[in-house]
Formats: C-alpha cells, sequence, structure tokens
C-alpha cells in the first residue's frame, strides 16, 4: 500500500518537474496554475439549490433572477480566483547559508504583473509556516519564508506552495513552485573533543601556550584588519568614537593546528563532516589557526571569518559535483 | 493533495470586513421590516452594539450559555408573535433571528461565509413579499453589499492599511466588477433556463390578509375594499382598443346564497372545464375580444373575465357560471390570457334544476316588506323584463343615495335599505335587486369583480385597482338567458363612466383613509403625470421580467431565436455556457500574450537561434557584446564585423544618439549588419 502511494507520489513529483520545471524565476500561467471548488464552494452550491428550489416552487421571477446571477458570479469567481495568480512572478533570492536541521529564511521575490494586485497570497513550504500577502499593482516584494533544512550541501528546497482564495472563497487556486535558491547548508556540527592529526605537520597544537583556550594574554590593540574576528574587535575602544581596533593577545592564536578527515577513520562520511564542522566553529572561536584537511582538498591552516567560511563550504559540498561554488 | 493543510477558513475575520458583513445583513433585511415583530429590531440593535464593543475590545463574545438562553429566547418570541401560526411571515422571522444571532457569535471566517450565504437567502425570501421594480433595484445593491462584504472577508488582515477605508472601497470595487462581469450570463440563463412547473405544492404561505375581494360579501365590504388603492390587475387588449367602459365588468365571483345578513358562492354552478377540453367561441363570432391580463396575487383560485369568457391556456378553466378559474391558488402574481364573446348568450334555454331553485332561494322570514312589495310590482309589470326596468327606473327616480358612507341598517337590512334609509353602495343595491327579483320568481344572482378602470393611453393598457371594486346583478330571463342588470348604473351613472372618484366626489370620501395615495391628486397635473409613469415602469416591469414564465419562455424561444423546441434551447444554453469560457480564456491568452518584440530585438534573437545551431548557447544574464564575443571566437572568419557588431551594440544601448531620428538609422543599419552576418554564418 505504502509502495503503491509512494510510487504515485513519485510520478506526480515527475508529471510536476515537467509541467512546472525549477527555476531561478517563475511566471505563473494556466500551466502552473491549479484550481478547485473549496468546501465553501459547495455549501454555496447548496444554497443555489435551495434558491432555485424556492424560485420554482413560488415561481418567483425575481428569486430566479437572484439564482442565476448568484450562479454566473460563482463562474466569474473561478476566473477572478485565477487571475489573482496568474501573471504573478517570483523569483528567488540568494540565501545565507545555515546549518543543517537548522530554519533557513529564504529570500523570495514576488512581483505583480501589470494592471493586476494580487491580494491575500498565503505561501510557504509544506510543513513549515505559511505567511499572507499582498502584492500591490507593479510592485516587487520581498519575503522571507522559513524552510528547515534536513541535509548538507547546496540547499535542496522542496516545491513551496502558493494558495489563494480570493476574491470570494468559493474556489481555491494553487501552485507548486521550485525555485533554485542559491543556498548552502554546512553539516550539522557535532561537539566532541578534538582528536588532532598526528604526524609531521599536524601532530599537536604547535606552538600553543596551552592547550586550554581561554587563558591568553591581552597584548594590545591593533588596527582591525578585515577577517578579524568579531570578539577580537574593541567595542569599548569603539563606542568611545576612537574607530575599528582590534585586540592583540598573546593567546592560541599561535597556535596552529589540523582538522583532519582521516583521524576519524571508522565513522561514516556525515558523522565525520559533523564533527569536523563542530572543529571548525570551536577551533575559530578559540582563535586558534587550523587547516582543513579533506580527501582532495587542502585548506592551509588560517584565522580569519572568510576561512572559517570557505573551510565550512568545503564541508558542505564534500562530494558533490563541482565543488566549490 | 494535501489542499487542507493550507486551510485558511478558520482564519478571524478581518476587521475591516465586520462593518461589511453587519451592513449588509441590515441591508438584506430591511426589505422584512413590514412583517417583522417590532422586537426584532430591539434584538438587532443589541446585537449590533454587542458586537460593536466585541469589536471595540469592551466585551467578549457571548459565551455558550448566553448562546443557548438567545436561541430559546428568539425561538419562543417569533411562536408567540406569530401566535404559533406556520407562515412565511412566521418563517422569515425564524430565519432573520437565527441570522442576527449568527452575527453575533461570528468570529471566524467560516462563520461569515454562513452570515453572508444566509443574507443572499434572506434577500430571496425578501422577494417572495415583494416583486416591485423599487424592490428590484433595491436587491441589486444589496446583492453588490453582500458580495463586497465576501471580498472584504478574504482581503488580507496583516497588511498596515488592513482597515483603510481604501481597501474597502477595492473590495467594493471589484465585487462590483464581479457582478457586472456575471451580468451577461445570468440574462442568458434568465432567458433561457426551463421554467418549470412547481415541483411541490408548498404549505408555507404569506399568513398576511390581502387586500381584495373576499369569497363572502356582506354589504359594507367593498365599500371598506374601496379605501384602498393597491393595485389588483391590468389589462392589455390584442387590439390596443379599449372596449365601451360599460362593458368592462370584470367577473370574478357569483354570489348566488343569500342568508338575511351576507351573500355566498353557493357551489351548484362552479363546476369546472378545463383548458383544452373547455367551451371556444365560434372564431367568426362578432365582438370577440382578447386579453391579457397581469393579476395581482390573491391567494384564491378566481381570476377576472369578462362576459362570455373563454379559457385560453393551461391550468385555467372555465366554470359553469361563466367564470375564469386557475386550478391552483394565486400566490404569486399571474399573467394569463383570456377571450370573452361579451354577446353570447348564455342559459337562454333555461336552467337545471338545481341551479334554478339556487337562483330563487331566500331566507322566506326576513324582510317581509319587501317581499310584499315585490310580489306586486311584478303584478303590475306584467313581465319580467318589464318588472325589472321598473326597479330600475324606481332606483333611478326615487331619492337613492350612492354612498362610501353607508348607514348601519335594521336587522330587516332589505326592508330598511329598501324604505328608509335609501343610501347605499353598490354591494347595497345588487343585494337589494336579487332580492327583489327573486321573490317575484326570478332567477338572479349578485356578480362581485372590478368595474371599469384607469386607461393608460400611452402604453395601451388598464389599470384596476381595488377601489375599483364592485358588485352587480345578473338575472335570468326566458328567451335571453342570463344578463347583466347594474342597480348603480342607475342610481350613479358617473360611477360606470368615470369611476368611482367622479361619483363620490360630492361627498369627498375617495380613498378619505388613504391620505397620501397619489390617487388624491389626479387634479394636479404633473404628480399625475408622474404617478402614471411610474404606473407604466411597473406595468412593464411587470410584464417583461415578473411574468416571464414557462409559456412565455416558449414564445420567447420561438420568435425571437426561431428556435421549434427545447432541445434546441438547450443547445443554445450549453453554448452560451462554452461562448462564456472561450470568451473568457480568449481573454486570458490576449492578456498573457508575449509583447511584440522590436524589429532590432526580433533580428537579434533571429542571430540568437542562429548562434545556437552552432552550438553557442546564449547564456542567463549575457550581454549581447559578450555572446558576440564568443559567437566571434568561434567563427574566426565573421570575427572582425561580429567585433565591430558588438561594439556598435554596445554605443546603440548605452550612448544612443539624443535625436530619435538617427537613433532609429543606427538601428536600421545594425539590423542590416545582423541579416549579413546571419547570411555568413549559414554560409560558413
Amino acid at each position: 500500500m505504502t509502495s503503491l502511494t509512494g510510487r504515485w507520489r513519485e510520478r506526480w513529483k515527475r508529471w510536476l518537474d515537467r509541467r512546472i520545471p525549477p527555476a531561478p524565476q517563475v511566471t505563473l500561467n494556466h500551466k502552473s496554475i491549479f484550481i478547485l471548488p473549496t468546501r465553501t464552494g459547495f455549501l454555496f452550491t447548496l444554497l443555489l439549490i435551495v434558491l432555485l428550489l424556492t424560485a420554482i416552487n413560488y415561481q418567483n421571477s425575481l428569486i430566479y433572477g437572484l439564482t442565476f446571477w448568484l450562479f454566473s458570479v460563482s463562474l466569474a469567481a473561478m476566473m477572478f480566483t485565477f487571475r489573482n495568480l496568474s501573471g504573478l512572478t517570483l523569483a528567488a533570492g540568494r540565501a545565507y547559508p545555515c546549518f543543517a536541521g537548522d530554519v533557513i529564511e529564504l529570500p523570495l521575490r514576488l512581483t505583480a504583473a501589470k494592471k493586476r494586485y494580487h491580494e491575500a497570497l498565503l505561501l510557504g513550504f509544506p510543513d513549515n509556516p505559511s505567511q499572507l500577502t499582498d502584492v500591490d499593482t507593479a510592485q516587487t516584494r520581498t519575503l522571507a519564508l522559513s524552510f528547515r533544512t534536513a541535509k548538507r550541501g547546496p540547499l535542496q528546497a522542496e516545491r513551496l506552495r502558493l494558495d489563494s482564495r480570493f476574491p470570494l472563497g468559493l474556489f481555491n487556486t494553487w501552485t507548486w513552485v521550485k525555485l533554485d535558491f542559491n543556498a548552502l547548508v554546512y553539516p550539522r556540527p557535532e561537539t566532541v573533543p578534538f582528536v588532532f592529526a598526528s604526524g609531521e605537520q599536524g601532530d599537536q597544537l604547535i606552538g600553543a601556550p596551552s592547550t586550554v583556550s581561554g587563558q591568553q594574554d591581552f597584548q594590545g590593540l591593533r588596527n582591525y584588519q578585515p577577517g578579524d574576528s568579531m570578539r577580537q574587535i574593541a567595542w569599548k575602544q569603539l563606542a568611545r568614537g576612537k574607530g575599528l581596533v582590534s585586540k592583540d593577545f598573546d593567546h592560541d592564536e599561535g597556535a596552529t593546528c589540523w582538522l583532519d578527515w582521516d583521524v576519524l577513520a571508522p565513522q561514516t562520511t556525515e558523522v565525520r563532516l559533523s564533527r569536523l564542522c563542530g572543529w571548525v566553529l570551536q577551533a575559530h572561536q578559540l582563535g586558534w589557526r587550523y587547516g582543513l584537511r579533506l580527501p582532495g582538498k587542502d585548506i592551509a591552516p588560517d584565522h580569519s571569518d572568510g576561512h572559517r567560511d570557505r573551510c565550512l563550504e568545503a564541508l558542505a559540498l564534500h562530494g558533490f559535483d563541482g565543488g566549490e561554488r | 493533495m494535501s489542499a487542507n493543510r493550507y486551510s485558511n477558513t478558520d482564519l478571524q475575520i478581518p476587521r475591516s470586513a465586520l462593518f461589511w458583513l453587519l451592513g449588509s445583513n441590515v441591508a438584506a433585511l430591511l426589505p422584512h421590516s413590514q412583517h417583522l415583530p417590532l422586537w426584532m429590531w430591539g434584538l438587532a440593535l443589541f446585537v449590533f452594539i454587542w458586537r460593536g464593543l466585541t469589536h471595540l475590545g469592551r466585551l467578549s463574545y457571548p459565551n455558550r450559555w448566553a448562546k443557548a438562553v438567545a436561541v430559546v429566547a428568539a425561538s419562543a418570541a417569533v411562536i408567540v408573535a406569530f401566535d404559533k401560526t406556520f407562515t412565511l411571515e412566521s418563517a422569515a422571522a425564524f430565519l432573520i433571528a437565527a441570522c442576527l444571532l449568527k452575527l453575533l457569535e461570528m468570529r471566524s471566517r467560516r462563520d461569515g461565509y454562513v452570515v453572508i450565504f444566509l443574507g443572499y437567502f434572506l434577500l430571496g425570501t425578501g422577494f417572495l413579499f415583494d416583486q416591485g421594480l423599487l424592490t428590484g433595484l433595491y436587491g441589486i445593491l444589496t446583492v453588490w453589499l453582500l458580495t463586497s462584504a465576501l471580498v472584504a472577508l478574504h482581503q488580507n488582515s496583516f497588511t498596515r492599511d488592513a482597515g483603510s477605508v481604501r481597501r474597502s472601497r477595492r473590495a467594493a470595487k471589484l465585487a462590483a466588477g464581479i457582478l457586472l462581469m456575471s451580468l451577461p450570463l445570468m440574462l442568458v440563463l434568465y432567458l433561457l433556463f426551463p421554467r418549470l412547473a412547481p415541483l411541490w405544492s408548498i404549505a408555507l404561505q404569506s399568513g398576511k390578509a390581502k387586500t381584495g375581494l373576499s369569497a363572502e360579501m356582506a354589504p359594507g365590504d367593498i365599500a371598506e375594499l374601496s379605501q384602498s388603492d393597491e393595485l389588483a390587475f391590468r389589462v392589455s387588449f390584442s387590439d390596443g382598443q379599449i372596449p365601451a367602459r360599460d362593458q368592462l365588468y370584470w367577473r370574478a365571483l357569483i354570489l348566488d346564497n343569500y342568508d338575511g345578513r351576507r351573500w355566498q358562492p353557493s357551489g351548484v354552478t362552479s363546476e369546472v372545464q378545463w383548458y383544452p377540453q373547455s367551451w371556444q367561441p365560434p372564431a367568426q363570432a362578432e365582438g370577440l375580444i382578447r386579453y391579457d391580463i397581469i393579476q395581482e396575487s390573491t391567494g384564491e383560485k378566481w381570476l377576472f373575465a369578462l362576459r362570455g369568457v373563454s379559457a385560453q391556456e393551461e391550468r385555467t378553466g372555465m366554470t359553469m357560471d361563466d367564470r375564469l378559474v386557475a386550478r391552483r391558488p394565486l400566490h404569486e402574481r399571474k399573467r394569463y390570457q383570456a377571450l370573452s364573446w361579451p354577446s353570447v348568450s348564455i342559459s337562454e334555454d333555461g336552467l337545471a334544476g338545481l341551479e334554478q331553485r339556487q337562483n330563487l332561494q331566500l331566507p322566506r322570514e326576513r324582510n317581509p316588506q319587501a317581499l310584499a312589495w315585490a310580489q306586486q310590482r311584478r303584478a303590475e309589470a306584467g313581465d319580467d323584463a318589464a318588472y325589472i326596468n321598473g326597479l330600475l327606473r324606481h332606483f333611478r327616480e326615487q331619492d337613492f343615495y350612492y354612498t362610501l358612507k353607508p348607514p348601519v341598517m335594521g336587522s330587516e337590512e332589505i326592508d330598511d335599505f329598501l324604505f328608509n334609509q335609501r343610501r347605499g353602495f353598490c354591494a347595497h343595491y345588487a343585494g337589494a335587486l336579487v332580492f327583489l327579483a327573486r321573490a317575484a320568481g326570478i332567477p338572479a344572482r349578485v356578480v362581485s369583480g372590478y368595474q371599469g378602470g384607469e386607461w393608460n393611453a400611452t402604453d395601451g393598457y388598464l389599470t384596476v385597482r381595488q377601489y375599483d371594486a364592485h358588485a352587480w346583478t345578473e338575472v335570468w330571463l326566458s328567451g335571453q338567458g342570463w344578463i347583466r342588470v347594474d342597480p348603480t348604473a342607475a342610481v350613479a351613472p358617473q360611477r360606470i363612466e368615470f369611476g368611482l372618484e367622479r361619483a363620490v366626489a360630492e361627498e369627498g370620501t375617495f380613498l378619505q383613509d388613504n391620505l397620501l395615495s397619489p390617487h388624491r391628486f389626479k387634479g394636479v397635473s404633473w404628480l399625475n403625470q408622474l404617478r402614471l409613469q411610474m404606473d407604466s415602469l411597473n406595468y412593464y416591469w411587470q410584464l417583461w421580467v415578473l411574468s416571464y414564465d414557462g409559456k412565455r419562455q416558449k414564445s420567447f424561444l420561438n420568435g425571437w431565436l426561431g428556435l421549434e423546441d427545447y432541445q434546441q434551447g438547450l443547445y443554445v444554453l450549453g453554448g452560451s455556457f462554452g461562448g462564456f469560457f472561450l470568451l473568457a480564456s480568449l481573454i486570458v491568452w490576449w492578456r498573457q500574450r508575449p509583447a511584440p518584440l522590436s524589429p532590432f530585438m526580433r533580428s537579434w534573437q533571429r542571430l540568437q537561434d542562429k548562434g545556437r545551431k552552432l552550438g553557442i548557447e546564449p547564456q542567463p544574464g549575457e550581454t549581447a557584446a559578450n555572446y558576440l564575443q564568443r559567437l566571434a571566437q568561434h567563427c574566426p572568419q565573421q570575427k572582425s564585423l561580429l567585433l565591430w557588431l558588438a561594439t556598435e551594440i554596445n554605443r546603440l544601448l548605452y550612448q544612443p544618439p539624443p535625436d530619435p531620428r538617427s537613433a532609429q538609422l543606427q538601428q536600421r543599419q545594425l539590423i542590416r549588419s545582423l541579416a549579413k552576418i546571419r547570411r555568413q554564418l549559414r554560409a560558413g
């Protein structure tokens, strides 16, 4: 049974992919919009039937007129509901990376069709919170859609659903859109004690006064250099209006280490990546200079926000074709 | 598909929609004001204040107990107010009470739907009570308000301008757009949707007493009816000519049973022959009158027709005593055709025993003076006709008065009227004449109905109102059959020639209980003009809109669309549906068609097509110059031309010459170059 429904779901997905192919930007038209009557629509039909019976049994012309008018209104409502989506352009924006399992905020740009006012649009990913929004004539509105990520790597967002019952609620029109959100999901960090690579280059912490962090001595202030971590910035000096300066420590900074793929040998790829990710974050926070060694890729020891991002990116994209994006 | 996961029916009602909901429901309620008990307005006010305070956050929603108490109290109040009767009025009152209480407790969007749909239904029920032109126009307004409320219910309530007037105006505008767009299809349906006969007969009818003739007649009844200016029916004649006024006796009831006080139908002669089995006058008969009547609802089966009537359509028939009747009581306005041959003689060969006996029936112990006087006059007169004429002469020559304010008669009513008071309304004269005829052994009966009417010469129709109600007599003379005798014509000839107003002008009693009636001001010419114009508007409204039924539909299909039968009508109906959707999709397609490209862009795209064939796929976001450079790498022979083109295109795009003329020239030159390159690429 499950396999049957699963197979159907697969077929449905394939059909959707053919009908509304994934793209960075989608303009909705009759091919990508679905429409069906709602439960309210059926209630309205019931009202029409009762009115029609009243008109017939009382032979009342005005009730006939009212019935036919409301019936025509329900047909027109179908068109108006369809028009509320049609012509709307959805475009994916660039999102900030996040860690697997976290909620990522995906920027979505909605652009109205010419001379159209799209009202009361309900947007969201399945199983994630939806948002209600309007897009005014010739306006572009940017929303941040929440999406709970599951896997590391380039973001594989599901199809997002756009619903609307505007204006009369008799019909529900919707679409499933797959947008290429250009976002990266880092592995989920796992905090475990460091195991440093042994051997010539990554033996231990090299030149560290102490393996325990937090005992560094303050050395003085120096000018801020791009890449300095937030912890280093002398916020007090900044608040006094003395400009952006960094605190210089005699700390583990001198310490260099290699975070090595191979030391996590028996674990699976994902666990190794998770742990490496945790180490990168820790090492960065401790202010160490760290290098990352992955199969086929070495990143030389360094310490900066940019370096950290590069390492995380390498971890996220490990095993994906094309490597770095 | 999991549409329900996204179900937004449980959303709260947007704040701006509340005013629409309350306002549109008041609009749907107002037409019911005539038949609602007064306390209903108190309930409405209470609900509105409570809901308003809830809106402002001053009061909470009613809890479950309050709701239960309200429902029970309102139901009980309705039952008491309508005296436990189950009529259209009490049903409407129930519906309205339910609607009001729903307004009070509504909270989610689903409640909003219920309130609005009830509002539509309430509007429809309002049409059961009144279908006038103004009610129709008011109905349009109400539909618009209700639809706006439905739109407002779906507007986004989470935006900054959620409660603004601008949004409400947008809702109203959109609703108007939807309604206007639906009008054509509504008209097609109105004209073509099969008009069926009632599927079942409905017990639920209005309990309100209708103004009009009643089946019984006490002498004062018609005088009372004469105080009303309500419409009774309208007539148009097929040759457009109105018969002489003294022929316009619209017969409705035969009252042939007298109990000393009231006249009633005995039912002896009310056997009905239904169309098409009923009698038809010979086609070549002289003086046939064919006419079309739109009769207001009476709640009774009788129809109105001239003497010598013949039924002309389904579900109508004629009785043995020459009346037209319908199969069902008229709870709605009805339009029908009839044919009359006024000069036909009826029962000239003699009456059947039962009929004879009924038409001679008298309570012998009452009115002894009149009885004796009649027998004496009959003996003096010699024959029946002379006797009747003598009676009319007596009414004319003695000091009998025609009055809307007859005095109260003694217990021997006819004695008192004939010999003491001598003042009476038509019913007194008719009753007295029949009594005198029967006392002398001449079969006679009272006929009640309407006489005369107001002729609208511009539009060619006759309006008969309640104050045209009349009673007269028919006597049977051997060799002549039943003939009409109107004693009122002897006493007050103006009544027949000019109508009631002229006949009681001296007395000043015309519509005296009805001070504001426009019919009292016929002397003021502009007012009268206005009244007549309103009247003819209403007439056309009834003629073309309200009386459009199955029969009219058939003739419309036949006459206007040339459709033979219903099957073809169905094809047209289906066709117009198809047309509606085709038109809609055409509009959608037209709106979404790509904008026509400029000649330069067309030319550029053709070059790109060529490039695609050579395997140079244009990249998204790539500039023209960039693409041309890539193309140049691929085709070294055309390299110089391509690179030149790249700079030229950049020049045109980013440094266009200031005057449009030279820009155009430059563009044309580029188009030529593009064409040249295409040719070269094809060759190469």
